[in-house]
Order: structure tokens, then C-alpha cells, then sequence
């Protein structure tokens, strides 16, 4: 069962196919625009629509009453394409502007389009058809996109985006249009001028008219210019004016989306290829492998970012070319199948990120105190020459540790030791005052985790060791986290707690380890070391920096001082 | 490379086609007129003419000329009834229409002894 339309072709009723009565009315409209602006155009088509009317009605008998596809391409192939029509066309117009050559007859071309060109496709026909449009040979269309093969498959996103948006031409008119006038190569740009100067026209039309019409209305009705004819021409001026003016902001803007497009995609593409260098950086392979909870989770994330960037990506792409071609078209499935991916895209991500920062949910720390004695006159702090040193682990980055280490604060750093991946991070050391006579060392292991269980279990396998001898007190300056264990925030916090008018050292080597320590003369951590301090109620106080505590510049002068030394 | 030289050597089908369609084109103005000499007669009978001596190949290219020779005065029209279908559109030969014919078929004869005498000439010299 087919649906039906009633048409009246020159005064004859006829029952067509919904198909047909698409193709025939394509059809027509495409001749129409063909004599819309020739003389006697209307005449043309009066003839030819009754010539078209007599023809179907050889076709329908009372066995056959409805015009279908088959009697609709008959009629066309009779009457001919509206290419063959063309000839004949610019004939007479040859002569018309012979004769009257000043009248100023414009004949409407029908606005080259673009299509796909199924007619001479290799793969989908893009190729061809945008060969089409720019008056190019197919040839190095293909082999434009064929280069741009290898700038990270670019041609191959653009070339399935307009395989999907680029409509294929099917009818006549639509061949026709595919190669429809164009004055030149630069087809588009040519059109941008040509809506500008339509714009600018009617513009100048519209003021023009306004203030014509509005002194013949100030002289004949004195102030009532809010005529409904005067405000109907502007208004419709006005829509022209508005309508223009969208067309070339819609080209432009289409243009503008196509570069933003292509340089996000060129982007994107490298991104892809970079997650695909990453995953051979050991590196950042390290991380990934110590920061999510499983593989997988590293999987879906890659997944999602991938989906969440790309789509956009391509929606720019897609609209762009939409609006600077002026192509109509709408592919619900298209854009409901994206906005589903994208959606997905995002929950995943969601998803991978909510289970990864559960990871690090609870806190746990686990504290032991140790009480020192014999520690002499001057506690000397230093850093334990047997303990493990950076350069001892096989690291992944020197360059990175360099600057990590003259970084203050919390900076992990990766390292694989006897094949194990060790997490590393500096120990931080703080100094206060003790409330007993005692010197007393609060070690603190801290770590994150899912639950209080597993954050506890986390910071005990912090491994981290200090030794005192005599008056020595030596520290390791770095915490391991052993046996292929998680990146979970683990921090080692050293807390050694002096009595009143202890005095204390602190060696060159421990100059990464001091963490906030409060002293009388604010000194910062890294000018602490290499100086006596004793503790007093207000916290450290210098003995043998007295220059420290007066002025800035003196610092700045003791720390050059050092250097050179 | 071997195509290229076969395009050098002769015209391809689709030039020959082209020429062909020009020269109809050339002399349909030619032929119409004549038919509608004989009396008058509507698009329909037109094309019939001219599709047995295989002149039109496309219908749609003779209504454009029929419009432009009607309004440069050479052809005139009057509506007449039909007994199936619409009403039908008959053209007939005006006056100057007739005036013009005559000075046409003038010069399509004396073009075609001219290219025909050319043709001829043209054996004798190759030979």
C-alpha cells in the first residue's frame, strides 16, 4: 500500500505516488528556477507542464489510475534534463542580451551544491563530488586525501564525516546542481561576496527606502509615518537584510568551525597516538599501573577521554561543513547515536573516576615513639650515608628527580627495584618542643584506602628506617613503598620533640627533609642546615646565623655566601 | 599514454554527440518554422514531426524556442479545446514569421550547397 497525493498539472487531476510526486515536483522546480528570470518564463512552463500532463495521461487508463515513479521517469526522460534545456537556454539568452542588452536580465543558475557523485565513486563518492564542486580533476582530490592519509589518518575522519553528511545525488537536479554555475574555483568565496554585496544592497535599499518614505510620509500625513505599507517594506527589507546577513555569518561561521575542527582533530589524533607513546613510556606506565585499582579501570578511562573529546571533535567537524556548504541535512539516527556515545562516554568517566578516587577514601596512620638517649650536648641530624640513595634505585626520569628534589613539599617519584616498583617519597622531618626532659621521635606512617583496614595496611608498608649513634641521629631522607604496592598518599612524618635549651644541628645532607619547622627567626627550612639551633619557647633559635634574624638582604647575602662556597 | 593518443587522433563519442546536437539546434529554429507552414499545429504535433526525422532528441528544448520565436513576432497563438486532457496551445506562422522563413530557408540553402561544395572539395584535395 502506497500513500497518494492529488495533484492538478494544467487544470488535469492526477493521484501520484508520494515518490514520484517528490521527484516530479524536484524536477519542475528545477526548471523553473532554470526560466523563472527569462522572458516568458512563466509561458515556458505552462507549456511544458502541459505537455508533461498530456504525457501522463497516456500513461493512466482506467486499469492504472495513479501515477507512479516509472511514468514520472518516462516524462523526464521525454522532456529531456534540464542540462539539455540549458543549451537551448543560453542560446535565447545569448540573444536576449543581444537585443536588449542593457535590460539587465540576470538568469537564475541554479546554486552549485554539494554532493557525493555516486556516478564515478571509488569508495563513496566524496571525492568525486567535491572534485565536483571546485571544477577539479577527481584525481588530485583523491590524492589530496590519499597524502593526508598519513598526517595521523586525518583525511580518513573527514572523508566518514562527509561520507555521512554529504548527501549523494540521486535525481537530475540534483546532478545537475552537483555541477550546477559556478563562476569560478572559488566557488565558495565568490558566494560570500556575492551574499555580502546582496546584504550591503539591500542594506542600502532598505535605508534608502526608509528615509524616502519617511520625508513623502512626513510631507503628506505630517508625523504618521507608522504607515502599515511603509513598515511591511521595511520589515520585509529588513528580513532580507537579516536573512543575507545569517548566510554569510552561517558560511563564516561554518569555515571557522571547519578550522577550529580540523586543528581539535589533528590535535586529537596526536593525543591518541600519545596515549599510545605513553603506554611505551615505562614511566607514566608506572603511574597508571600504581595509581588505578586494576588495568582495566586504566582501559575505561583511556575509553572515555577518547569518547568525551572525540565526539565533540566531530560535531564541530560535521557542523562546520553543514553550514559552509549549506547542506540540509539531518540524520536523526546520526545525532541521537552520538548524543548516546557521548553521554555513555561521559558516565564512564564519571564511573572510572568516582572508583579510583575511592582509592583514596580513608586515611589511616600508624605512629610509633621512640625516646633517645645519650645524645650528648648537640643533637646532630643527618642523613644515614648506608641508606638508600635516589641514584641507587633504577629511576625513570633523572632529569625529573632533580627537580623534584630541589622541590619542597610532596613529590613522589617512581623506581623499580629488583624488578618491584617502588613508590618514593621524601621523609618530612619537623622540629618542637618536648613538654618532658626527654628528646623524643614520633614516626608517623600515613596512607589512604578504600576503608580504615585497607589505609592501615597501606601505611604499614611504608618502609622506612632511622639509627641513632651517640649524638648522631641518622635518618633515611627517602620512605619505599615496597612489593608492587598502590600510589595511595603515603606520607612519613618525623616529629622530634627536644626539651628547652637543647641544642641541636643540622647537617647539609638533611636539607630535603626539613618540613616546617617553626624557628624565632622564620628562617626557611633549606637555610636551617649547616647551623646550630637550640630550642626555646618560641621554637628554634640560631645560635652561630645571628646575621640571619636582622634583614632580608643579609640572607640573600649568607645564601650567596653559600653558594660559593 | 595510449589514450592519449587516441584522443588526439579522433573526436571522442561524446564530441561527436555534441557537434550533432549543436548542429540540430542550428537548424531547429529552421524546421519548426516549416512545420508550422504546413498549418498550424501544437507542441505535441511538433515534436512528433521532429522526432520521426529525429531532430529533437529532448522534448524540453523546444519549448523555450517556441516561446522565444513567438515573442520576437514570428509565431502566434490561439487556444483550442481538446477532447482529452487540457486545453491545447496552437501555434501558427505570423506574417514576418513567414517573411523570415523565406529569407531562411534562402540561406540554409545556399549553406548547404556552400558545405557541400566544401565537402566535395575537401575529397578532391585529400585524393
Amino acid at each position: 500500500m502506497n500513500k497518494t497525493v492529488t495533484i492538478n498539472i494544467s487544470g488535469i487531476i492526477f493521484h501520484i505516488e508520494e515518490d514520484a510526486y517528490d521527484s516530479l515536483s524536484r524536477y519542475l522546480s528545477t526548471i523553473n528556477g532554470y526560466f523563472s528570470k527569462t522572458d516568458g518564463g512563466n509561458e515556458i512552463m505552462g507549456d511544458i507542464e502541459a505537455r508533461i500532463a498530456e504525457l501522463l495521461q497516456s500513461k493512466i487508463n482506467s486499469g492504472k489510475q495513479v501515477v507512479l515513479m516509472s511514468d514520472v521517469d518516462y516524462v523526464i526522460g521525454v522532456m529531456g534534463k534540464p542540462e539539455e534545456f540549458g543549451e537551448e537556454q543560453s542560446k535565447s539568452e545569448s540573444n536576449e542580451s543581444k537585443n536588449d542588452s542593457d535590460a539587465g536580465y540576470s538568469q537564475e543558475k541554479i546554486k552549485r551544491r554539494l554532493f557525493r557523485n555516486a556516478d564515478e565513486k571509488a569508495i563513496g563518492g566524496v571525492c568525486s563530488g567535491l572534485a565536483a564542486y571546485f571544477d577539479m580533476d577527481t584525481v588530485w582530490v583523491r590524492l589530496a586525501m590519499f597524502l593526508l592519509v598519513f598526517f595521523g589518518g586525518l583525511s580518513l575522519w573527514v572523508y566518514i564525516i562527509m561520507w555521512i553528511i554529504i548527501p549523494e545525488a540521486k535525481t537530475t537536479a540534483d546532478k545537475f546542481a552537483m555541477r550546477g554555475e559556478a563562476a569560478n574555483v572559488n566557488t565558495i568565496f565568490q558566494s560570500f561576496k556575492e551574499e555580502a554585496a546582496d546584504v550591503k544592497n539591500r542594506m542600502h535599499k532598505t535605508f534608502h527606502n526608509e528615509s524616502a518614505n519617511a520625508k513623502s510620509r512626513m510631507n503628506q500625513y505630517g508625523r504618521d509615518f507608522r504607515n502599515a505599507n511603509y513598515g511591511e517594506t521595511v520589515r520585509s527589507n529588513i528580513a532580507a537584510v537579516l536573512n543575507g546577513i545569517f548566510n554569510v555569518i552561517g558560511r563564516l561561521i561554518g569555515l571557522f568551525l571547519i578550522v577550529i575542527g580540523v586543528v581539535l582533530l589533528i590535535g586529537y589524533l596526536a593525543g591518541v597516538m600519545g596515549i599510545s607513546i605513553i603506554n611505551s613510556n615505562t614511566n607514566i606506565t608506572n603511574w597508571k599501573s600504581v595509581i588505578f585499582a586494576s588495568s582495566s579501570d586504566y582501559t575505561l578511562a583511556i575509553l572515555a577521554l577518547i569518547i568525551v573529546v572525540g565526539i565533540p571533535v566531530f560535531t564541530l567537524l560535521y557542523s562546520g561543513i553543514k553550514l559552509l556548504f549549506k547542506i540540509n541535512y539531518n540524520n536523526r539516527w546520526l545525532n541521537l547515536s552520538l548524543g548516546i556515545l557521548w553521554a555513555s562516554g561521559l558516565i564512564l568517566g564519571f564511573y572510572v573516576t568516582v572508583i579510583t578516587l575511592k582509592q583514596f577514601n580513608e586515611n589511616a596512620k600508624s605512629k610509633e615513639a621512640y625516646i633517645l638517649h645519650n645524645t650528648g650536648d648537640t643533637l646532630r641530624i643527618k642523613i644515614n650515608p648506608a641508606s638508600l640513595h635516589l641514584n641507587e634505585l633504577s629511576l625513570d626520569n633523572a632529569d625529573d628527580i632533580e627537580t623534584n628534589i630541589n622541590k619542597h613539599g610532596d613529590h613522589y617519584m617512581i623506581g623499580e627495584r629488583n624488578k618491584h616498583l617502588s613508590i618514593i617519597g621524601f621523609a618530612r622531618l619537623t622540629v618542637t618542643e618536648s613538654n618532658s626532659d626527654s628528646i623524643e621521635l614520633t614516626v608517623t606512617r600515613s596512607a589512604r584506602g578504600v576503608d580504615k583496614r585497607e589505609a592501615n595496611e597501606n601505611a604499614k608498608l611504608i618502609n622506612y628506617n632511622f639509627k641513632q649513634k651517640g649524638s648522631d641521629l641518622l635518618f633515611d631522607e627517602i620512605f619505599t613503598v615496597l612489593t608492587d604496592a598502590k600510589f595511595r598518599k603515603q606520607v612519613l612524618d618525623l616529629r622530634l620533640k627536644l626539651p628547652k635549651g637543647k641544642v641541636i644541628y643540622f647537617d647539609e645532607s638533611v636539607k630535603y627533609v626539613l618540613n616546617d619547622i617553626d624557628n624565632t627567626s622564620n628562617t626557611w627550612e633549606g637555610d636551617m642546615v649547616g647551623r646550630l639551633w637550640i630550642m626555646t619557647e618560641r621554637g628554634l633559635r640560631c645560635i652561630d646565623c645571628k646575621d640571619l634574624d636582622k634583614h632580608e638582604d643579609e640572607e640573600t647575602d649568607s645564601d650567596t655566601k653559600k653558594s660559593i662556597k | 599514454m595510449d589514450n592519449s593518443d587516441q584522443t588526439t587522433k579522433g573526436a571522442s563519442p561524446a564530441e561527436k554527440a555534441g557537434a550533432q546536437a549543436q548542429m540540430r539546434k542550428g537548424v531547429l529554429e529552421l524546421c519548426v518554422l516549416s512545420i508550422l507552414k504546413q498549418g498550424d499545429a501544437y507542441p505535441t504535433e511538433i515534436i512528433d514531426t521532429l522526432k520521426e526525422t529525429k531532430l529533437v532528441v529532448v522534448e524540453g528544448t523546444l519549448y523555450p524556442l517556441l516561446t522565444r520565436l513567438k515573442n520576437t513576432g514570428l509565431l502566434g497563438y490561439r487556444w483550442a479545446e481538446s477532447s482529452s486532457g487540457p486545453p491545447r496551445k496552437y501555434y501558427k506562422l505570423t506574417e514576418i514569421g513567414e517573411q523570415y522563413l523565406k529569407e531562411l530557408q534562402l540561406s540554409w540553402l545556399e549553406l548547404v550547397a556552400a558545405v557541400n561544395k566544401t565537402i566535395e572539395l575537401g575529397k578532391t584535395f585529400n585524393q
